[in-house]
This record gives structure tokens, sequence and C-alpha cells, in this order.
């Protein structure tokens, strides 16, 4: 079987495309040896090799010290998804949206003024689409999704306009008792720390079932089967014994499996991802992203996947919403994210992922890019482009008034004056 | 779990050999004569005598040793044949200076007193503590939570003797409500009586559970507000359960862990009585016999009082840990 070892390299500055062709294993693993510094470039640039190539392989070269990257390449088997063609995802993700959102706004009181945390979010999704949402930290990707089924400690915060229309209902109109139906009904979550996320003091068994029978009114009996049916959906070895089991006697990767369990026990429609594997450690969050790869084929449930690893986006999402200063500046399919962004942040977020050279002999040289300034203070409304004092393209208008989303192409927007065709 | 508490029981034996010496010192320092309550009219060579009956002449570590022998022997000898009917030579039993009759017997009449008065405050105390922790909690900074950040204040600064006398002026002088002396010779038999028992108890019950109130309902305060913050809780959300149920089982379930604690290590004290309290409104439990040994330098009465705390205290610091154990799966003991 012919494996195509995929990755793009950036010359100058402008995002390339490689393909290394080779026939099989062995021949993978040649080329890789001998492929030298510039596969590793090539591997660490972007990690996504559309091949079988398996965990252990990436491992050895990284063992050998012959793959001269970090952790981040090892994420990337993966993540075969995505950066490959792949027609079938378009085809599978069809239908009436599941969720959309319009102009959401979220604003927290605070004793030192209104903070502005989400303004103006618009997005949908449709059965078994998974959208990735990527930003750095205070730039609005969990507050807004915790909005969404009103998650938040109110107060402080508040939705302050804006609609959620799920299932034929406007969410944000909708009363305390259909809301605590839909959370872990409908909608399942995931939270970011598996370590924290689960009640030490209940059994695991008594944590997957309460959902169950509030939510499908199963009985004792038959919940804790529904229960075993799910730590083994999420792959968790001798399931009906480990129900009796305290989260503490699991490791983290098992922990997120059940959590996972817990966030599909009643068939969501949607499920909200918050950070699921930033805590886990590079081979567990692997695990864990074709567990939920695996499930949403199985399942087709409609995904929204937050994270801040541009990497792990590449490899499962279908459509990626990058945030900053509490809006959606550019919302793109995600081949056309990384093959060609389009606003300024994207194209910085891009230019950070970290890129590994050999420059004298052994001694490796790193150079990790980031983006000068700092997020932005969102207290009072958004006056002018929030990304505008650390944007290199920035003029005038920028700072003059807040740009609205450009159509760019089919499927791809970007919230910045540039694309500003009028 | 066993071994473990086994083997603390066994590192208890030690302790409390140890904690016998050092009160038995203690209380030999201070200088007091089993004689000085005596009339007046007694002759000194008289006195001198009964000294030596009473034994106090003799070397230190002799009276150590008889009164250790006492207590560990004697008494659990006597004990046995009373409630097992056993027929064990019973030596020499601790006599109270100053009632010339066993000390265990006069424990055993006054601790009724004190565990239904003290005992029943800290129960009242903890139920009050309970849902008032638990809202102050849950909504922080409201003005329930205010009051009940007062009351507490009050029931920490305020102490017994104050609030005591204060409510016997105001319900008792003044309104002529309740009853300022507690009377212990009061049976309940219908009722009538059981009002009068009700009636008599309210005014120490409420002065000493005030305490209790305020310790216990700040403690479970701060740990439900450490656990409100916790990713669990929502998770717990997120799961679609009712709020109660988000507050009163995943919350307040890990917050008791702490809490069970403090109210286990708290029991203790219920034995020793409210020494201060039970003056107050004249209650003849453990309290009042411990004070009125120490002045009339009862010797005997307060080293055995004082031991059965530390008994009691070592037992229960055990109690705890194993609660806590049980409580939270996470702490294993082997």
């Amino acid at each position: 079987m012919p494996l195509n070892l995929l990755g793009k390299c950036r010359v100058n500055g402008v995002q390339k495309r490689r393909v290394h062709s080779v026939s099989s294993r062995n021949a993978a693993f040649e080329r890789l040896q001998c492929g030298g510094n510039r596969l590793s470039r090539t591997l660490c640039t972007l990690p996504s090799i559309t091949c079988e190539l398996s965990l252990q392989l990436l491992l050895r070269f990284f063992m050998q010290g012959r793959l001269r990257c970090e952790i981040m390449a090892l994420v990337s088997p993966s993540m075969v998804a995505s950066s490959a063609p792949q027609p079938t995802t378009e085809s599978a993700v069809s239908g009436e949206p599941v969720i959309t959102v319009d102009n959401l706004h979220t604003v927290f009181h605070t004793q030192d003024g209104d903070v502005h945390a989400v303004n103006g979010v618009t997005f949908s999704l449709r059965p078994g689409e998974l959208l990735g949402v990527v930003g750095e930290s205070g730039s609005g990707k969990s507050v807004t999704m915790m909005s969404l089924l009103r998650l938040l400690p109110m107060p402080p915060a508040e939705i302050t306009s804006g609609e959620v229309h799920f299932g034929g209902q406007d969410l944000l109109k909708l009363g305390t008792n259909a809301l605590r139906d839909l959370r872990g009904g409908d909608v399942g979550f995931i939270f970011q720390d598996p370590m924290t996320s689960l009640n030490p003091v209940f059994t695991v068994g008594f944590q997957l079932t309460e959902p169950l029978r509030i939510h499908m009114g199963l009985s004792k009996a038959d919940a804790m089967e529904r229960a075993v049916e799910l730590l083994e959906l999420v792959g968790i070895p001798s399931a009906r014994e480990r129900l009796k089991d305290f989260p503490h006697q699991f490791s983290g990767g098992m922990r997120q499996r059940v959590m996972i369990a817990i966030a599909l026990a009643c068939d969501p429609k949607l499920l909200i991802a918050d950070e699921p594997t930033t805590a886990l450690d590079v081979t567990v969050q692997a695990q864990i992203i074709e567990l939920v790869k695996e499930l949403r084929e199985r399942l087709g449930m409609a995904i929204i996947w937050i994270t801040h690893d541009l990497g792990v986006v590449a490899g499962i999402a279908d459509r990626v919403a990058v945030m900053y200063g509490g809006q959606i500046v550019e919302y793109a399919e995600v081949k056309h994210l990384y093959d060609d962004p389009k606003h300024p942040y994207t194209k910085a977020l891009l230019q950070t992922l970290p890129s590994h050279e050999f420059a004298h002999g052994d001694t490796r040289e790193e150079r990790l890019v980031s983006i000068p300034g700092q997020a932005p203070n969102l207290k009072g409304p958004l006056k002018a482009c929030p990304f505008a004092p650390r944007c290199e393209y920035v003029h005038q208008r920028c700072l003059d008034e807040n740009p609205p989303m450009f159509d760019v192409r089919d499927g791809q927007q970007s919230r910045c004056w540039l694309e500003d065709q009028t | 779990m066993l071994n473990y508490t086994i083997r603390r029981l066994l590192i208890a034996i030690p302790t409390l050999l140890f904690i016998s010496f050092v009160i038995f010192f203690i209380v030999k320092l201070s200088p007091s004569d089993p004689t000085a309550n005596l009339p007046l009219t007694i002759p000194p060579e008289v006195r001198e005598k009964i000294r030596e009956s009473l034994g106090v002449n003799q070397p230190l570590v002799v009276q150590f040793y008889l009164w250790l022998k006492q207590l560990m022997i004697s008494e659990p000898l006597y004990w046995s044949n009373q409630w097992f009917g056993t027929n064990f030579e019973v030596g020499q039993r601790i006599i109270s200076y100053q009632t010339r009759s066993p000390v265990m017997d006069i424990v055993i009449q006054r601790m009724p007193q004190t565990l239904i008065v003290v005992g029943t405050s800290y129960i009242v105390g903890i139920l009050i503590a309970l849902p008032i922790g638990i809202i102050s909690a849950y909504r922080q900074y409201s003005w329930f939570d205010n009051a009940g950040t007062l009351v507490s204040m009050i029931g920490f600064s305020v102490p017994p003797f104050f609030s005591g006398v204060l409510a016997i002026v105001i319900f008792s002088v003044l309104l002529g409500w309740l009853p300022s002396i507690y009377d212990t010779t009061h049976t309940v038999t219908d009722w009538d009586s059981f009002v009068v028992q009700f009636k008599q108890m309210i005014m120490p019950v409420m002065v000493l559970a005030l305490q209790t109130t305020a310790q216990i309902s700040r403690f479970l305060r701060a740990s439900m507000l450490d656990n409100l913050n916790q990713d669990y809780v929502r998770t717990a959300r997120a799961k679609g359960l009712k709020e109660q149920t988000v507050v009163l089982v995943h919350v307040l379930r890990n917050s008791l862990i702490p809490v069970i604690t403090v109210i286990a290590l708290g029991v203790p004290a219920i034995f020793g009585g409210a020494i201060i309290t039970e003056q107050v409104f004249k209650v003849n439990g453990l309290g009042q016999l411990l004070i009125i040994s120490i002045q009339a330098g009862d010797v005997p009465t307060v080293q055995t009082l004082t031991f059965m705390f530390a008994v009691l205290i070592v037992l229960f610091n055990l109690i705890a840990d194993v609660l806590y154990g049980i409580m939270d799966p996470r702490i294993r003991y082997d």
C-alpha cells in the first residue's frame, strides 16, 4: 500500500506542501532516515503525515534522534483526516444545522467594570460536523461555548444579546428546566482537566448513571447496563468491574474517556469539548483524538472542539473558527485556513508553530516565534479591531472601527479591513 | 483500615500512660491539702492522721503507682463485677477526698446531666450550623451570609459566662419565661413535666449551641466555598443535574469530609462538660464536678476526670481519622 508522507514547510514565509510517496512502511522508514533535515523539518512545520505511520515508528525516530521535532509531531499520526484530500467529510456533513449561534454577546460584570468577553459570535454547525475553535487564552473560546447552555455563573456573567437556535428553540430564552434537560441530554460536555472534572467521592458508575437516570428515566439496573456499554464504547477494559471504582483509581486518559462516556450517555446531537486534550500527555492526547473521531463517525453528532493547539485542529476539524478578542476573526474550512489564511492573526498564529532546524552539526537552534504584544483588554465594548495593536498590516481604519466579517471565498470569512473589496 | 485502627489503639497505650503521668505530677505540683476544707475544730494531729490514711505523705512515685493501680486494675474489676456479674477480688477504688465515696460512682451520677444538656446542645448546634453553612456558601455575600457571619462572630467572641447571664437576665428576670436554674432532680413522667424539662433546657442548650453553630457553620461554609468552585461542580451542572442535587449531593458530600472530622474531635468536649455554662445554670454535671474538685483540692477526682478526658480525646482522634478514611475514598491507611 503506497503511503503518502505529507508535510508542509515554510520557504521564505510561504507555505509549501510536499508529498513524499513511499511504497511501504519500511520505505517510509528509509525515506525518513535519509530524508534527514528536510523531511524532519517538513514534519515539524505542520505535523500531518497522511499514512498509517504508527506512533511507535515516529517515537522510534524520535528516540534515535533522527526526528528532531518536538512533541507536536508525535500527535501527528492521528491527524490523518483533513490535510489530505478527503472528500468524505463534506458529503458526510449535511442537512439542517444542529445549532445556529447568531451575534452572541456575553459580558462579565466585575467590580472594575464590564468585561466584554464575547462580542458578536456567529456560527452554525451541521450534523456530524466538527468545528475547531482556536485562539489564545482569554480570546473567549470557552466563554462562548459555556454561554450556549448558560453554564456560566450568572452573575457575574450576563448574556446581553444574541440567539442560539438548537432543536427549534432559542436556548437563550429557554426556561431553566428545559435548559437543564438539554444539558447532558442533547448536548454533551467534555472539559479540560479530567483529574478534577470528576467528583472524587463518588464511583464512576454513579457519576455515569446520573444523566441516564434523569434524562432517559432509566432504572438503576438499566442505567448500569447502559453505563457498561458506554465504558466499552470509549474503550475502557473490564467495564463492569470498573464502574465500582473511584475516579482516582483511573489514569488521566482513562478519566477523560469516562468524561466522554458521560458526555455521550444520552446520545447527544452536539458535543462541546473544551480543550479535552490539553491536560493530557501526547500519546494519550492522540488516543483521545482518535477516539472522538471514531465516535463521531459511529454516532454522527456535531462537535465543537475548543483548543489552542493548531496541530490538533488540523487533524480533526472540518471547519475552524479562529477567535480573538471575543469574536471570530476567521472562519474557514480547515484546508483553506492552513493553505491560505486570510486574517493577519491567523497568519501570525500559523507562524508560531514550532519549527526546528539543524544548524551546526549536532547543535540545534530553536526559534520559537511569538506574536508580539498582549491579548486585548476587553473592558468596554470594542471600538476598533482588537488585534490592531499587534497587527503588522495595521492602518488607520483598523483603529477607527471594528471590521465586520468579509466573505473571502465560499465558506471562508475574515474579519479584517484588508478583505474589504468595496 | 482494621490494621490501622489496631495499630493506633496500641500506640494509644503508651500515650495514655505518659498523659496519666503528666497529669498526676502537674496536679501534685499544686500545694493543696485534702484536710483544708475540714472544720477548724479538728485538731492538727487528727488532720495528720487523716493525711496519713489518705496516703498523701508517701513518696510521689508510690502515690502515682497506687493511683494507677486503682485506675487500671481496681476500677475495671469493680465495673466488671457490677455489669457482668463476675466475682473478682476488688482492691481499693479511687476515693474522692471530698465525699469519701468512689470517684467513678460520682462520675456515673453526674454523666447523664452533662450528656443531656451539653450533648443536646452539640446536636442542636450542628443541626443549625448545616443549613447556615450551606446557604451562606451558596449565596456568598448575600444578606443571609452576612447575617450568618455576624451570628458566628458573636458565637466566637461572646463567652458563655456573658451570653448565659445575659440570657438569664432577659428570659428569666425581665420576661420570666424560663427558669434560671437547671433542676437536675426533675424527672420527666408526663407531658407537663416534659414541658418543664424542655423549658429549663432551652437556655443552657442555646447558649452552648451558639458556640458550636458558630464554629461548624464557618467551617462548613469555607469547605463549601472551596468545593463550589471545583471543576466537578461544572461537570455536574453540565450533566443537567438539578441545582439542588449539585449542591446537596455533589458539593455537600465533599464539603462534609473536613467538617465531620471537626465534629468528631468536638465530641470529647461534651463529656468534659461545659464547665462555665454548667456553673451559670447550676447544672451539676461533670464540668461543675471538676470545678468544685479543683477548688476543694480533691486530687483523685481531678486526676481521674482529666485522665478520662484524655482517653476520650485520644479515642475520638482515632475515630476522626477513621471517619476521614471512610468519607474520602482517596485516603488509604495501609
